[in-house]
């Protein structure tokens, strides 16, 4: 298991990336990190959907409810032009961070 | 005893428990129920029993004490986010003035087709509700009788001879006895003679006499009453057509003959092929547009079949009902 604060600090970009790839829904937006992070990361509906909600809010995503077979209306998030935007901010930060690390843990220093 | 598991209870025995944290949406919930339902049909698909799977799912879901302080964090953002939705619906409906205005502005501009469209369209929908308004008033047409699904009018087919044959809409007098000791379906019949040519009724007595040719009189049966719902004003419908020499009158004729005086036990001189002096028995509301039979006059044909005169001339081809 990852330590909270970097799980917390994570969770802003994967979620834009997930869904600029595609709309999702809450439920599969845990299962998908979970399974990708090889279980390393399980994130509780109580943090995830306030924070889907607060990037809503800003704009960054919105949302559409969609029927699916399995029961009620499912409420989809999908990237908007603005999240686009954030999300490339993101990225270069995060590359950055991760260019000093390797830098700084790398044999030349 | 234990209660069996209900899913559908179990949840919404959450929701309801869920619902009072403030902060939370209605829409929040359901997200939230959705998400429960997801993780639920997995773990059944993994094998697990309804009521542990539930159990695990709300566990999974994790403290929602804690979440409704991250909740109660987006709540206002939320609020505007509507307010927001609010005003661009306030925006649509001023634009629909706008809407109205620049139609007006295009009517204006090109006279000649929008009075042609307009015309043409108003022409169509009078049309319209003209043959709507024909059509209502054509079925419409003796409904008021209660007993209409057992009325039958009898009509009559007749060959005299090589290429005399023909269809009358009414038929003989002798029928309706005959055929209602015939025919066992009959309960009642009554026969309607209508007076061809007209009778004429004069107030003889009164202080002015006024004297009139009518062409709504009928002769009928005592049975009129109980097979009609035609109502009366005045006379009790099983007695006014039995007692010779009576007569029922309609409010408007009663007025044209009497004024404003009681009709009631006045008299009419009545010429026709039965003649002599009919005392009204009963006053009837005037006939509706809708009914097919019209009259203003009845009297009772009892006294017609004593009428040699009558008889004797072929009076008895009369139509009945």
């Amino acid at each position: 298991m990852l330590p909270k604060p970097l799980v917390a600090a994570s969770l802003r970009p994967i979620i834009l990336t997930l869904l600029a790839r595609q709309p999702m829904y809450g439920y599969e937006i845990i299962q998908q990190v979970h399974t990708l992070s090889e279980g390393q990361i399980r994130w509780t509906p109580g943090k995830l959907y306030p924070l889907l909600h607060s990037h809503e809010n800003t704009g960054l995503i919105e949302a559409f409810w969609q029927p699916s077979e399995e029961g009620p209306d499912r409420k989809y998030y999908r990237l908007t032009p603005r999240g686009q935007a954030a999300l490339q901010q993101e990225k270069q930060s995060w590359l950055d961070l991760n260019a000093l690390l390797v830098r700084l843990w790398g044999p030349e220093l | 005893m234990e209660t069996p598991f209900n899913l559908a209870t179990a949840l919404a025995t959450w929701r309801q428990f869920q619902a009072r944290r403030q902060p939370m949406l209605e829409e929040d919930l359901d997200e939230l129920e959705v998400h429960l339902r997801a993780h639920l049909s997995d773990l059944r698909r993994q094998g697990w029993g309804e009521e542990a799977a539930f159990r695990e799912a709300v566990r999974a879901l994790g403290d929602l004490e804690e979440a409704e302080a991250e909740y109660s964090r987006v709540y206002w953002g939320k609020l505007r986010r509507r307010q927001q939705l609010l005003t661009e619906l306030q925006w649509r409906l001023s634009m629909f003035s706008n809407y109205v205005k620049i139609a007006l502005r295009d009517l204006r501009r090109h006279k000649g087709y929008s009075f042609i469209t307009i015309a043409g369209l108003s022409l169509g929908m009078a049309c319209c509700l003209l043959l709507f308004q024909y059509v209502a008033f054509e079925t419409s047409f003796d409904q008021f009788n209660t007993k209409k699904d057992r009325l039958y009018r009898a009509t009559f087919e007749y060959t005299r001879g090589e290429g005399m044959e023909g269809i009358s809409s009414s038929s003989v007098l002798a029928f309706g006895p005959i055929v209602a000791q015939e025919v066992p379906g009959i309960v009642r019949y009554t026969r309607i003679l209508p007076t061809y040519g007209g009778v004429v009724l004069s107030n003889q007595g009164a202080s002015e006499t006024r004297t009139f040719t009518e062409n709504h009189a009928l002769f009928v049966d005592t049975t009129f009453f109980s097979m009609f719902d035609y109502p009366l004003v005045k006379g009790d419908r099983s007695q006014v057509l039995s007692n010779p020499h009576t007569m029922l009158i309609s409010e408007s004729m009663a007025r044209k003959y009497f004024g404003d005086q009681e009709p009631l036990g006045k008299t009419l001189e009545l010429s026709w092929w039965e003649s002599g002096t009919y005392t009204i028995a009963g006053v009837m509301e005037d006939v509706p547009p809708t009914s097919h039979l019209r009259f203003d006059f009845l009297f009772p044909l009892s006294d017609l079949l004593d009428n040699e005169a009558f008889l004797a001339d072929g009076g008895s081809w009369g139509p009945e009902s």
